[in-house]
């Protein structure tokens, strides 16, 4: 009969096989994502625009200026391959984990901690990244209407990144128990 | 430095490991890893475990050796 720990123990390692395939589906949805960003960003930078049918621009209406599809090219591209990054960490984590039915190791660990910085990155890169490129001179001026940074991501991400160490202080506990006899 | 002798014991037992690891509810695995020196400590029940199966008292199966930056 099969006790708490093995009944967990099977649970953990179905839960971790179905976010590793589901990794796998957001992984290819944000490289997608990324080539989308990458070929904004070269409609701005060989000067097209998408403008209005009255044949200008105005910030009123629906269009793309130039300076706004470079901008935002390279902001969905950084922030699609940063996301990336850290979908592929994420699947790689789970994967080990319901190969390995061990979580509490030192490179799980080193894998949660990894996540959490590239969040962190994802949160205020792509913000610095836009009023950097706005600033060039390519065609109109383009203003973000905030300063662009994921406030939510970010804390979320520090939250992550708090539980990380946590989880590291497991492994270490757990590494104790398997030398204990 | 505490030592465990299982292999005194089980000797005198003519018993093998696999026989013990059978008795005492632990894998051959992590018995075996007393011989490499990867366990640092043993559990109460375990102890208990592997003296029952011995006949034996766990004086029999500890042994303090000094360690050498002791000395």
């Amino acid at each position: 009969m099969p006790n708490l720990r093995d009944k967990t123990l099977n649970h953990m390692a179905t839960l971790c096989r179905i976010m590793s395939i589901l990794f796998i589906f957001v992984s290819i949805i944000c490289a997608l994502a990324f080539f989308i960003g990458v070929i904004l960003f070269a409609a701005g930078a060989f000067g097209y625009e998408f403008l209005t049918t009255n044949g200008g621009w105005n910030p009123s209406e629906p269009g793309f200026s130039q300076r706004e599809l470079v901008t935002e090219g390279v902001t969905f591209s950084l922030f699609s391959a940063l996301a990336l990054t850290s979908y592929l960490i994420a699947f790689k984590m789970f994967r080990s984990i319901a190969k390995t039915r061990h979580p509490f190791e030192r490179a799980r660990a080193r894998e949660l901690k990894g996540i959490a910085w590239v969040n962190i990155a994802c949160a205020i890169l792509p913000a610095i990244a836009a009023a950097v490129v706005s600033t060039l001179g390519f065609g109109n001026p383009y203003i973000p209407e905030d300063f662009g940074i994921d406030y939510d991501t970010l804390f979320n991400a520090i939250i992550l990144i708090t539980f990380a160490y946590i989880f590291d202080y497991g492994c270490i506990l757990q590494q104790q128990d398997d030398e204990l006899l | 430095m505490i030592v465990l002798r299982l292999d005194r014991m089980l000797a005198d037992r003519k018993m093998s490991l696999n026989e013990l690891s059978e008795h005492v509810g632990v894998s051959n695995v992590n018995l075996s890893r007393i011989k490499t020196g990867k366990v640092s400590g043993v559990r109460f029940s375990t102890l208990n475990a592997i003296c029952k199966a011995l006949d034996c008292q766990p004086g029999d199966i500890l042994e303090y050796i000094p360690d050498p930056e002791d000395e």
